[in-house]
């Protein structure tokens, strides 16, 4: 394999996940570089990812062809994919703002109501695009979706996608039953009737579910599951129960909740106590985070919802749509990347962690 | 209303042949005319969601189409020899309806009419269809889509045969090592699966084109390319331990009682081994899994007289008696990647546990003896919790110290 990649790409920054953790830094690194043979020297995101480190690679593999199969303006695309020594490099567009779990921990009270509006209308096309291929997503999460500085939405990660046409004999399903042991970690997100795991099974409209919690989440600030005392377990139950996520505004704010607030999050409520979203709003809410599937809206619903009423009217003309977003997004932080030179692809690889060669490794046999 | 479901079926057939003409317009007018090429194409992008429609019924999934609705479709794309016509455009078409093309392929393909599929039949006398498609990994555009076709006509044994017993066959040893990940990793999918999932065409094919085709398979082992290393690998202890599997099957098959233990005993799930990520689906096979972790060295004991019967010519015993193979598992078997070391150390147990080693083998063996003891015993001393593999290594340990012993 050729190792002249080296020359077109620089390498200008780390960047590091809000959310990362270390373990998952010991497989992959992201780098945000430049391409020099463009002439604008746009910006990209480079992964470099081990493959020594993982056990399977015909499941990555998989993830990676998904990316050659989409083509669409707010799904996440693979600008380039190629292998040096163990370690896989690939190139995708930079999104200065990072995900929306990047936008929601500079912004812990949540983000405007028209900006999310904007966010969820552009995961909605991506989401209808999928549709249209007879393919759910299932990972619709807030670190998935990410907002580039031009006003561009881009959803991420195809690990969890599946075909609603069966492999076993061809025909399009009208419920699919698949549950892999992956999905659980994308609980917080998951529709209950997914979870549930039953003869009814569950379709296209488990995608307007996540894509509603997003909302809610970008809303709030959190995800109304997240640090529950028992873990995993407790959003099981929460959401078996028939919880549906709320959005916290001032008509929601109940004195149970002004009592329970101590020291620690009265400014959080102070804030709620502040905003207060509007009744298309919550409807939005409401219509996608239904438990039950038919009081859910189908995404061609949403599509005309009066939630996107803005976007409707603005969607023939990319720009106009763009250009209101970008306004909007000035009020908030970019991501900001870790300062720190790496010239060198080569450098990157030579302090990659690497599992411990083989000692023995002048071993010579006799033959 | 016979009137309107007249009309219906009339305009239903004529998706096919106006697609072919739209066809012919793309094909031949592509300089002369720009504005009928533009047309043709944007006609065709219609006719093909209409068409896939048809075949799938309503897009929300609400109801399944009418079967005579269908059959009507499909007859006029036979009658119009659409199938060929589409694959010779895959490149020419937008990439939105190359995908609709793959999913109308793959759905004519698993179209079953009584005992019969149509399709196969219809691709079996055009037997272009399937070179053409190889041919796609060309075509850095088309080469997945070409793939999943691909992979779905290998399901079919008929036509999985007529790729192994053609020349464009070969063309795959290239295809894998192209230097674009994603077509590498795709034409490596299809490989796996034309040599894993007719098990008895596989055998057959291998043992009569054992040389060329283990030449050949040498070059993978051996590529610069890093994936290319490790999945060849992990094929090859696929393929042939799957053999080993088919010996096995003929020879006892009379023998109802050891049939169920062994078959139990030897598909690749329970022999090669990962363990961790290997999913036993076949009930009979996790119950003989329990046995097969208990008793683990009969199993060996078993292969080798197994391996001992000369009636079981199969590739595995030829395989494993080459030198040549040895030498190249043992370089191997040092490779920096712990991951290309495990897969290799599958093969090479296989060298270790036949009885019947050949003289040149077993003197390479005792030549390395000390060292082999040495390497094996500090060999990924981390998969504690993996029991099966490191049975298998006290075994080949064993086996190897007491290499002297049984020459003198």
């Amino acid at each position: 394999m050729a190792n002249n990649f080296n020359l077109t790409y620089r390498i200008i920054d780390k960047l590091k996940r809000s959310d990362s953790n270390e373990k998952a830094d010991q497989h992959s690194r992201t780098y945000l570089i430049s391409n020099q043979n463009e002439q604008n020297e746009e910006n990209y995101i480079l992964r470099l990812i081990n493959l020594e480190n993982l056990t399977n690679l015909s499941e990555f593999i998989t993830d990676i062809s998904w990316y050659k199969q989409f083509n669409h303006f707010n799904l996440m695309s693979l600008k380039d994919c190629f292998l040096i020594d163990t370690k896989l490099n690939l190139v995708k567009p930079y999104a200065s703002f990072g995900s929306c779990a990047d936008l929601l921990n500079s912004n812990p009270f949540g983000v405007c109501e028209r900006l999310i509006a904007h966010i969820m209308w552009q995961t909605l096309q991506a989401i209808r695009y999928l549709q249209d291929k007879h393919i759910l997503h299932r990972g619709i999460a807030s670190k998935n979706i990410y907002v580039c500085d031009d006003g561009r939405v881009l959803l991420d990660d195809f690990s969890h996608c599946i075909s609603m046409i069966s492999p076993f004999d061809g025909k399009l399903r009208k419920q699919i039953f698949d549950y892999t042991d992956k999905l659980k970690n994308q609980l917080l997100y998951l529709a209950p009737e997914i979870i549930y795991q039953n003869a009814d099974g569950y379709n296209l409209k488990s995608d307007v579910y996540s894509l509603g919690m997003v909302a809610c989440e970008l809303a709030n600030g959190s995800n109304s599951y997240r640090n529950m005392t028992y873990g995993n377990l407790n959003i099981l139950y929460a959401k078996i129960q028939g919880s549906e996520p709320i959005l916290l505004d001032e008509t929601q704010l109940t004195d149970e909740m002004i009592e329970l607030c101590d020291s620690n999050n009265s400014s959080y409520i102070e804030e709620i106590r502040k905003r207060k979203y509007t009744k298309e709003f919550h409807s939005f809410i409401k219509s996608c985070v239904s438990t039950r599937l038919e009081s859910r809206c189908s995404l061609d619903e949403l599509q005309s919802h009066a939630f996107f009423k803005f976007q409707k009217r603005l969607s023939r003309d990319r720009n106009s749509l763009h250009c209101d977003m970008v306004k909007l997004l000035e009020t908030y932080k970019k991501k900001r990347p870790i300062n720190k030179e790496i010239n060198h692809l080569e450098e990157t690889s030579s302090n990659f962690p690497t599992t411990d060669y083989n000692e023995k490794r002048n071993l010579t046999w006799e033959f | 209303m016979p009137f309107s479901s007249l009309l219906a079926s009339r305009s239903k057939t004529d998706h096919a042949k106006q697609l072919k003409e739209y066809f012919t317009v793309i094909e031949n007018e592509q300089d002369k005319e720009k504005k009928n090429y533009e047309d043709a194409i944007k006609n065709i992008h219609k006719t093909l969601i209409a068409l896939k429609d048809g075949l799938f019924g309503p897009r929300d999934g609400s109801s399944e189409p009418a079967i005579s609705d269908v059959s009507q479709l499909c007859s006029g794309i036979y009658s119009q020899e659409l199938m060929m016509t589409m694959i010779n455009n895959l490149s020419r078409v937008t990439f939105e309806d190359r995908k609709e093309i793959v999913a109308i392929f793959n759905n004519l393909l698993r179209r079953q009419v009584g005992a019969k599929y149509p399709a196969v039949d219809h691709i079996m006398q055009r037997s272009g269809i399937l070179f053409k498609l190889i041919e796609g990994y060309d075509n850095a555009d088309i080469a997945l889509n070409c793939g999943m076709m691909l992979r779905e006509c290998i399901r079919v044994q008929e036509l999985a045969d007529i790729i192994l017993k053609s020349q464009d066959f070969y063309k795959f040893f290239d295809y894998v090592q192209k230097s674009t990940f994603d077509i590498a990793s795709d034409a490596f999918a299809t490989f796996k699966d034309l040599l894993t999932k007719h098990k008895s065409l596989c055998a057959d094919f291998l043992e009569r084109n054992y040389d060329l085709f283990f030449n050949k398979y040498r070059d993978l082992l051996n590529s610069e390319n890093y994936v290319t290393r490790r999945q060849s690998l992990k094929i090859l202890s696929t393929i042939i331990l799957e053999n080993a599997n088919l010996s096995i099957l003929k020879r006892f098959s009379c023998d109802i009682d050891k049939f169920t233990l062994i078959y139990g005993l030897f598909p690749s799930e329970a022999f090669s081994l990962n363990t961790k990520s290997g999913i036993i689906t076949n009930p009979m096979t996790t119950s003989a899994f329990d046995i097969y972790k208990r008793e683990v060295f009969d199993l060996f004991k078993l292969l080798g007289e197994l391996l001992l019967d000369r009636y079981n010519f199969s590739v595995m015993t030829k395989y494993i008696t080459n030198t040549d193979n040895l030498k190249q598992q043992m370089n191997l078997l040092k490779e920096k990647s712990k991951n290309i070391q495990f897969e290799a150390f599958h093969v090479f147990k296989i060298f270790v546990a036949n009885p019947t080693k050949p003289k040149a083998i077993s003197d390479i063996l005792l030549r390395n003896r000390e060292k082999l003891i040495d390497f094996l015993t500090t060999f990924h001393t981390d998969r504690t919790d993996d029991e099966q593999f490191n049975d298998e290594k006290a075994y080949l340990i064993k086996q190897i110290s007491e290499l002297k012993d049984t020459k003198a």
